[in-house]
């Protein structure tokens, strides 16, 4: 009877143990969400769009927020130095790719404008990424549904 | 521990074992189907995109010839601040829009489109406008810089 007894109490510990890293999971996915699939954590509302054309792979992130301000991935940097960043980062994925310098410009740049700013703070972020010769850009939207 | 387990007395009235309360088995169910809910939102959430440039290495099997481009567009958009859309520098509403686009598209053999905005235009505005010529079968959209063309003070 004791060593039945002892069995629940292990089985009712080991369901205690599974509630717990179900929290941890939960916790971890929803704080690590935007890291995983967005490579910022800047909250910006982004215009939805019918037609999606390029799934986001690990990319350069520059996000225009509602008040103007620019972001290259998590730091926030003037816009004049968008380009300079931007050039860095692809000169990092080079030497990521075995110093392929063909391959600088090739990384995605995703431009992460929220939907209720002016075209022209968006242009002028394409601007600075066209500065640093980037060669693949895109517009971040969200499926509409 | 008395709050996730109850103790359960035995015939003799002696203590026999810890069972999980309730309490703690419906938490797990709750956290279970939580965590179920969250993964399957997830590709909802996840951002995606809309060129405005490609790479070389992604246009190679179409090569274009840059005159040939000039030539080839049919479709060339302007949104003016004050919301009036011109399509080839006339001003179309948005059922002429709708009605003339895929016309001209068919008649392209790229089928790229030019698009312009004035820089007060609001962002949302210029995506749907993407969206819009994108659905209409539109290959490229090719984003122009132009300076605003709408007079000040009136």
């Amino acid at each position: 009877m004791a060593r039945a007894g002892g069995g629940e109490g292990e089985i009712a510990q080991a369901i205690f143990n599974l509630a717990s890293v179900f929290i941890f999971i939960l916790i971890f996915l929803i704080l690590s969400t935007k890291e995983l699939f967005q490579g910022t954590s800047v909250d910006v509302e982004l215009p939805k769009a019918h037609v999606i054309e390029a799934d986001l792979e690990q990319s350069i992130s520059i996000s225009v927020t509602k008040d103007h301000k620019y972001y290259v991935g998590d730091s926030l940097v003037p816009l004049d130095l968008i380009s300079q960043l931007v050039r860095q980062k692809h000169w990092e994925y080079v030497a990521r790719n075995e110093n392929d310098s063909t391959l600088y410009g090739e990384q995605l740049v995703v431009i992460r404008a929220d939907k209720g700013v002016d075209w022209g703070s968006v242009l002028a972020a394409i601007d600075q990424a066209k500065k640093a010769r980037s060669k693949r850009i895109t517009l971040a939207v969200v499926k509409k549904d | 521990m008395s709050i996730f387990f109850k103790k359960k007395r035995g015939e003799g009235g002696e203590m026999e074992a810890e069972l999980p309360a309730a309490g703690l088995i419906s938490l797990t169910d709750v956290n279970a189907s939580l965590v179920k809910i969250f993964v399957l939102t997830i590709p909802l959430a996840i951002e995606s995109g809309l060129f405005v440039s490609r790479s070389v290495a992604t246009r190679i099997r179409r090569p274009i010839v840059q005159k040939q481009v000039k030539k080839d567009v049919k479709v060339s958009i302007h949104i003016r601040a004050d919301g009036v859309i011109e399509l080839n520098k006339k001003p179309v509403t948005r059922e002429q829009l709708e009605d003339l686009v895929p016309k001209l598209l068919a008649r392209s053999i790229e089928k790229n489109a030019l698009l312009s905005a004035d820089p007060e235009v609001v962002y949302e505005d210029v995506v749907a406008m993407i969206d819009f010529l994108k659905q209409q079968g539109a290959g490229d959209v090719l984003i122009l810089k132009r300076k605003s063309r709408t007079k000040k003070g009136g």
